[in-house]
């Protein structure tokens, strides 16, 4: 490979390896922005739910004989078409048994222990949570002693996030290519220029070379060398000639065999 | 990079070529980005929007139920408070109002933009978005349950420019992809350009000299098929063509002068007219065939070293989590010293293994160590990435220790030998140059990968870059190695008793060297990742944090010595990085953020940047007589080795401090020590000055 494109790939690379690299680390910004955007809106509708709940068990009712809560759930799955489930689960005395449910058949099914741990621990505030189809948000239910009693869950559709996140990728995807094309124009555009001189200068080393190997007439001499590396060479020339003239009338009187 | 002078034509257009990539990589990465805040901003605005209904919703409803009472809307209490709580906890939302039906503000929290009151006229529409100055505002009715009129209306205001905010969160991932790429681009450039270009020019200039004068006893290895290469196979047959025809008719005249018949006698006058013209003028092989010489680099050995040290450097932001995550109780230590104990044991076993490493490269040749230590390395990330509990990681980090002991000698090794004593510290200084670079691009990409890919696929990653390394030294080191000028140094116990019985020297290792390692491997090491862990930063932030010391050392560094030197200090440096490094440490007494630590870790870069070179060359002089009689070299083998105390210690004595006081204080603990030291080290010297009496004299 000639000495232009071979530096040229190398800095394809560089180019192909910092501009993916930027692409993917703006890919993730935007997934974690977008989840997080997303997932604080379904916080602030758990906060509702959250609310009127904690209204109720403030009264002294027990969260599994709070009435509305049934209702309440179903308000707000009929209130967002991305929010698959949401589900209202106890810790005191019912053990992470799911209470309540927009889907009936959870209801007195267990709760994950990863959601009745989240639900105990005392700073917390909200927890998230991934399955396979959806994504969820979970909210702990605090009665009048400061203590959780349950937890809220709402699970929403992962298809909608990723459905934007793969769109992004392949938008994100498209760009870097395009400037990753136009960088190698300029790239190659840039070491042509930036190696001509070298390689002009080798091949015509390399020419002048070769016809006194051939016992022409140079075509790099004193007179024609430009660069430092061809007058340099030129004079090197005119020394070796005269070793190689003194083999070659030695070879033409026949005082070395042919072969050689 | 080769240890001659480059060829004058090779250094501007290595320079214009760096320019090129750069420009390229800073016109891409701007372009890439600016690309991506026009598509997010495009995509989240609506998201937001959604998020703005969902909040002027619960806000709505709790105005409705006041309404519901019958509280009329002009007259409900704490609003402002209320919206004031919902306000500052979406970092979005900069505004929130209620307006009555005529237009006018009734309650309202955040500056409202320009504009608003003729919005606000202009719009009662429940559920309409507008764009006011730089908010996006949202309008929601307020009123009463049964579908009674509306009363007034709540209006949410998003910061429109949110979007961009976040963006310039990964300003700093980008910069620092940047960075790692300017400096890969750097090694790589350097690797290419050395080898295509730099090596085989000053080469043929070399030879051709050398032809010039009637050398053409060399020839030039050389395998590439470029314009370089091509020419250089001409001047390579060139060369063995006169060989060949020299010794032939070399042949012939030994031949001639061997028979006396009339024929012999005239072959012999006409082959003396030929060969006594060449005899005083060329210098063939023997044999008539030249030697093949390749020329050797520094590149050779730089190169395959930064990909190992990036390779170990990439598990530098996250090995504290991670050996907390298959942390396993040990008799007689705290968790706080067992998540320490792998670092310490590393720093021992390197310690340990380096003058193994030193006999063996000797022995074996640089080329088989580094293979050698590759081969463990391998065994070592691998076995690591897959350890179950923490036993195992002890031995496979152990493992790891001692490759990196055999690798990090046998590159000091090649460089040894290649080397002269003139030129020693200028090979060095490209070792040490691919380290603190390596180390750079290895903890901050490093940080990137675990946050991806996890802790495990990171440490698989960095033996994948030591296979790389290894093919690299199997392909460029010479399995024939050139003997090195100047025979390594055996160190023994009475040259580490000798030395600790100068007291200066001792007070040197013990106030300068070894805080100055205790500091570094506890709190940059040990403490940084596990303390910007507890403050909630990601892996990445972690890299990037840590990256900070690696920064300031390679580009401070230089600068330091250069000013030292030509100011001739050598002791107000250490005193002044030991101030610098400590009070690094110390400013967590008043800041202990995120921000506070990365200060500190820059602050630590800094004191290690001014006082590292200036304490190794105070070394000679504070033991000049010890010098004299074991030699500098040995002094300093003991002076690397004694200082790994500190490294050892580090993580174990802030593990220690960290129990008892806390993380941010442990951290300011091991400034004060550092701070301290250096306040006895500075009365020491000022009262028993650097020399004895007698060295003086």
């Amino acid at each position: 490979m000639k000495l232009t494109p071979k530096i040229s790939l190398t800095i394809l690379v560089i180019l192909a390896f910092a501009i993916s690299v930027t692409a993917l680390l703006n890919y993730y910004k935007y997934q974690s922005t977008l989840r997080e955007l997303v997932q604080s809106r379904f916080v602030v509708v758990g906060l509702d739910l959250k609310n009127a709940v904690e209204g109720s068990v403030s009264l002294g009712i027990p969260l599994s004989q709070t009435e509305n809560i049934q209702e309440l759930l179903g308000r707000v799955k009929a209130s967002d078409e991305q929010i698959l489930s949401a589900e209202v689960f106890g810790i005191a005395g019912t053990k992470g048994i799911r209470l309540f449910s927009t889907d009936p058949a959870n209801v007195g099914q267990a709760a994950p222990a990863s959601w009745v741990t989240s639900a105990e621990k005392e700073d917390s505030e909200s927890w998230r949570f991934d399955e396979d189809a959806a994504f969820g948000v979970g909210l702990p239910i605090i009665n009048n002693f400061n203590k959780p009693v349950g937890g809220i869950v709402l699970r929403y559709s992962r298809a909608y996030q990723q459905g934007k996140i793969d769109a992004m990728f392949d938008a994100l995807g498209r760009s870097a290519l395009v400037v990753f094309a136009i960088a190698c124009g300029l790239a190659f555009i840039g070491v042509y220029v930036f190696f001509r001189p070298i390689s002009s200068t080798f091949t015509r080393m390399a020419a002048s070379l070769n016809s006194l190997v051939s016992d022409e007439a140079p075509t790099l001499t004193e007179a024609n060398a430009e660069t430092p590396a061809e007058k340099h060479y030129a004079e090197f020339q005119s020394k070796t000639n005269k070793v190689l003239e003194v083999l070659r009338e030695a070879k033409r009187d026949g005082l070395i065999e042919a072969k050689d | 990079m080769a240890v001659n002078a480059a060829t004058p034509f090779v250094g501007p257009i290595r320079a214009r070529l760096f320019g090129l990539t750069i420009v390229l990589l800073l016109a891409s990465l701007i372009a890439v980005s600016f690309d991506a805040l026009n598509r997010f901003e495009a995509d989240l605005v609506p998201e937001m929007d959604k998020k703005a209904v969902a909040v002027g919703q619960s806000l709505t409803k709790d105005i409705q139920r006041a309404l519901d009472y019958g509280i009329p809307l002009d007259k409900l209490v704490g609003v402002n408070e209320f919206f004031n709580v919902t306000k500052d906890s979406h970092a979005e939302i900069k505004y929130l109002s209620v307006t009555d039906t005529a237009g006018n503000v009734l309650f309202s929290v955040g500056d409202a933009p320009g504009g608003m009151s003729d919005y606000v006229q202009s719009t009662m529409q429940p559920g309409h978005s507008g764009v006011v100055g730089q908010l996006l505002v949202t309008s929601l009715a307020v009123q009463p349950s049964g579908g009674a009129q509306p009363v007034g209306a709540l209006h949410v205001g998003v910061d429109q420019k949110f979007v961009q905010k976040k963006l310039e969160d990964i300003i700093f991932d980008v910069a620092i992809v940047l960075l790692v790429a300017l400096l890969i681009t750097f090694e790589l450039l350097l690797f290419l350009m050395t080898t295509n270009i730099s090596r085989p020019i000053e080469s043929v200039h070399r030879l051709m000299s050398k032809v010039e004068v009637g050398d053409f006893r060399q020839t030039l290895e050389h395998d590439s098929r470029d314009e370089v290469g091509r020419f250089v196979h001409t001047l390579n047959g060139i060369i063995l063509e006169v060989n060949a025809h020299y010794r032939n008719m070399e042949a012939k005249v030994n031949e001639a002068l061997a028979d006396s018949s009339e024929a012999a006698v005239q072959l012999r006058k006409k082959l003396s007219a030929h060969f006594f013209q060449l005899h005083d003028r060329v210098h063939t092989a023997k044999d008539a065939r030249p030697e093949e010489v390749r020329e050797k680099s520094l590149v050779d050995v730089r190169t395959p070293m930064f990909i190992f040290i990036f390779a170990e450097e990439l598990s530098r932001s996250f090995f504290p989590l991670y050996v907390s995550d298959l942390y396993r109780p040990v008799p007689g230590l705290t968790q706080d010293m067992v998540i320490g104990l792998p670092i310490s044991l590393f720093m021992l076993f390197v310690a340990i293994g380096t003058p193994f490493a030193g006999i063996w490269t000797d022995r074996f040749g640089s080329r088989n160590i580094f293979l050698a230590g590759a081969i463990l390395a391998i065994a070592g990330f691998v076995g690591t990435g897959l350890a179950p509990d923490l036993y195992h990681l002890l031995l496979w980090r152990s493992l790891t220790a001692i490759a990196y002991a055999l690798i990090t000698m046998s590159c000091q090794g090649y460089i040894v030998a290649m080397t002269t004593k003139e030129n020693r510290a200028q090979g060095m200084a490209v070792f040490i140059g691919a380290i603190m670079v390596a180390a750079i691009c290895g903890t901050s990409i490093g940080g990137v990968l675990a946050d991806r890919l996890g802790f495990r696929v990171t440490f698989f990653m960095s033996a994948v870059l030591s296979i790389i390394a290894a093919v690299f030294v199997y392909n460029t080191f010479q399995r024939r190695q050139a003997e090195s000028t100047q025979a390594p140094p055996k160190l023994r116990l009475v040259h580490f008793l000798q030395l600790l019985g100068n007291v200066r020297f001792a007070a040197l290792m013990l106030f300068g060297a070894i805080p100055a390692k205790i500091i570094l491997t506890g709190f940059l090491f040990y403490l940084t990742p596990l303390y910007l862990n507890e403050l909630g930063n990601s892996q990445s932030e972690i890299g990037r944090g840590m990256m900070v010391y690696f920064i300031v050392m390679v580009f401070g560094t230089p600068i330091f010595a250069r000013l030292a030197d030509t100011f001739g200090l050598r002791f107000l440096p250490v005193l002044v990085g030991g101030i610098l490094a400590g009070g690094g440490g110390m400013l967590m007494f008043l800041w202990d953020d995120t921000l506070g630590v990365i200060l500190g870790v820059g602050l630590l870069g800094a004191g290690h940047a001014l006082s590292t070179a200036p304490l190794i060359s105070m070394v000679p002089s504070v033991c000049a007589r010890e010098v004299d009689a074991m030699g500098q070299t040995t002094v300093l083998g003991v002076f690397r080795i004694l200082e790994r105390v500190g490294s050892v210690a580090g993580p174990f004595l802030t593990a220690f401090l960290v129990a008892t006081l806390g993380s941010a204080h442990a951290i300011a603990a091991l400034g004060a020590l550092v701070l301290g030291s250096t306040v006895l080290l500075g009365l020491f010297f000022l009262i028993a000055g650097t020399k004895t009496a007698e060295e003086a004299a």
